[in-house]
């Protein structure tokens, strides 16, 4: 493969013709080192393959946690026009479709009130907060009310006492996304999601307690409520088994329609359809419906750790000040209006494993945020630094408004292993001052820190580029694994 | 009789079985699957039919494994045993053993979906030999 082109500080092109069928070239945004990597890891071939989308505009898009995904590269962002032919490909989302993570801030001080019963407060937390394969959610519902999650997202979950009308504010779209068609989920699914509301899943996924460690914006931080030395509760969760069958149904579908197409892509896990394609308007009703069901699986998770910090502070959840920060996707695809060649456009913007970040001023951000931008959440592996961003301006024509979504892997889980067990791995972090809820230590390492990229060399790439900056650091304390 | 491994990727994890027979085939890839999730536990059990289709060997085989993972997440067991009757004319039929599982732990990945990237079943001399990717 030709070694792509380095164009600017941060930015890296791919050029039309790297891999047959590329409609527009590949861009990478990545740091001289993170781009080694991604050359390494066969990502940077996937950004090449993604090109070759029918309906693609201006380049097939890759943020710096970027690395080797299936179809898509995790990080790899898209966008299609959707009146000229423009395709959605249910890879570009991803199987745990509306994936993401939410903050909550409180107005707790690390130092003097939670640091003496860290303990106490993390194994309160394990104990509330269903995880693990399978995992019965704190909230198991009866088909009716599915349905309504899968119409509603986060608002069910308030409407049902999990949560504060405030919440839904800041939350993206409200918590609610639109267009959600709870009859194009299979009833397969519905099976696989109605006793899972409520629970974090596994691999990945996690609730970190946090300290906020350093803040770079000020102004940005106290729109957010954010203050050094603060306690804040991290949640990153999906759509659990609903989303996947989700996408397993309907890829099935679209799969078998390549050929009637007249498509041939460069990897069948990027098969696709027009937009305005019956099949793909049964997609995105049913795509929406499963994001909904992840922001109501977020809000009724932020509810149990609300909860578990009332019980044991012994003050409300009010009181303890723990409100939301923001919550947003990074496994999704949205309908969303750029300008392109200088015309407006509606495009369909896929993002698998990148995080919207609006710029200042975006109709859909709470006024409170309106002057700062939208905020990012960025997960950092377990025992490194997370960050919040906030979106920009630049980003918009940078990136289609798109930001990274986290460390990004660098070493395979059999790798990670191999490095040190899991007990060990226990022990260290907790010599290092993180202590971690009961788990099953053996799958520890797998999501071990050395497995991942540094976030911090990813979001300071972003801001490096503009796709967002930088507005506080928040170390881990406590993990609740998934 | 044929056999499996584990593939390396850096976010996900796959395998490539390789056996005699298509049905063997079938079976080594549902083995492999069962052992990333750490639900391969040979025993009796009660016995689930499969019966799936698709245009093409590699689409039937995601089909499968997509199949068996469903039985495992709705109905939280593991794989005691797999005996796949045929594979031909575009139709897998068989028998996954399942016994519920005693806890929602287990000792390997959560496995999420099969994926179709790099997906492949072929004949390689006298051997069919697939690679699958699944997303964890």
């Amino acid at each position: 493969m030709v070694a792509p082109r380095k164009i600017g500080d941060f930015v890296w092109e791919l050029p039309v013709g790297l891999v047959p069928g590329m409609r527009v070239p590949g861009r990478v945004f990545a740091s001289d080192a993170l781009m080694q990597k991604a050359i390494e890891d066969k990502a940077v071939q996937q950004v090449a393959n993604v090109a070759t989308l029918p309906g693609i505009v201006t380049a097939s898009l890759a943020m710096p946690d970027i690395h080797w995904g299936y179809g898509f590269p995790i990080g790899g962002v898209a966008a299609t026009d959707v009146d000229r032919g423009g395709v959605i490909s249910p890879g570009g989302v991803g199987f745990d479709i509306g994936c993401g993570v939410r903050l909550l801030r409180s107005d707790l001080v690390y130092d003097t009130e939670v640091k003496p019963r860290l303990r106490e407060l993390v194994d309160t937390l394990g104990e509330r907060v269903p995880r693990g394969v399978g995992g019965r959610g704190r909230m198991p519902l009866r088909a009716s009310s599915l349905d309504q999650v899968l119409r509603e997202g986060a608002r069910f979950a308030v409407a049902r006492g999990a949560g504060w009308e405030e919440d839904l504010e800041s939350c993206e779209s409200r918590g609610t996304l639109p267009g959600a068609e709870p009859d194009f989920i299979s009833p397969r699914a519905k099976e696989r999601g109605a006793p899972q509301l409520g629970s974090l899943g596994a691999g990945n996924h996690f609730l970190e307690v946090q300290v906020v460690d350093a803040i770079r914006d000020s102004d940005a931080a106290a729109a957010m409520e954010l203050f050094q030395g603060q306690v804040c509760v991290m949640i990153h969760s999906g759509s659990r088994g609903i989303g996947h069958q989700t996408c397993t149904d309907h890829l099935r579908v679209i799969d078998r329609l390549q050929a009637k197409l007249g498509y041939a892509l460069p990897d069948r896990q990027l098969a696709c359809v027009p937009f305005e394609h019956a099949v793909a308007r049964s997609y995105v009703g049913a795509m929406s419906a499963a994001g909904n069901f992840a922001l109501a699986n977020r809000q009724v998770l932020a509810d149990a750790v609300r909860e578990s910090c009332a019980s044991l502070f012994g003050r409300s959840s009010q009181a303890l000040g723990l409100r939301l920060v923001y919550d947003v996707a990074h496994n999704l695809a949205k309908i969303e209006e750029y300008v392109v060649d200088g015309r407006p456009r509606r495009l369909c913007v896929h993002r698998k494993g990148a995080t919207r970040a609006f710029g200042p001023g975006h109709a859909e951000l709470p006024p409170r945020y309106a002057p700062i931008g939208q905020p990012v959440i960025i997960p950092g592996s377990m025992g490194t630094a997370s960050f919040v961003l906030a979106g920009t301006a630049q980003a918009r024509d940078l990136s289609f408004s798109s930001t990274c979504h986290g460390a990004g892997r660098a070493m395979s889980r059999t790798k990670a292993k191999q490095v040190m067990s899991g007990q060990a791995l226990r022990q260290k972090l907790e010599e290092e001052g993180i202590l971690l809820a009961r788990s099953h230590w053996a799958l520890l390492s797998e999501e071990a820190p050395y497995a991942y990229k540094s976030a911090a060399d990813v979001v300071e790439t972003c801001e490096g580029v503009g796709l967002s900056r930088v507005v506080a650091r928040l170390r881990p304390v406590a993990v609740v694994k998934g | 009789m044929g056999s499996f491994d584990i593939l390396e990727h850096t976010a996900d994890i796959g395998i490539r079985a390789e056996a005699a027979t298509l049905e063997a085939l079938f079976e080594q890839a549902t083995r492999g699957l069962a052992s990333i999730i750490g639900i391969w536990r040979p025993a009796a059990g009660e016995v689930v039919r499969i019966d799936v289709t698709a245009d093409d060997l590699g689409g039937l085989l995601v089909d499968w494994l997509s199949e068996t993972l469903y039985l495992h997440d709705t109905r939280l067991a593991t794989f005691a045993g797999v005996a796949v009757d045929a594979v031909r004319d575009g139709r897998a039929v068989g028998e996954l053993r399942m016994v519920p599982l005693e806890c929602s732990e287990t000792e390997g990945i959560q496995v999420k979906a099969i994926t179709y990237h790099n997906l492949s079943v072929e004949r390689v001399d006298d051997r069919w030999v697939a690679t699958v990717y699944f997303d964890v």
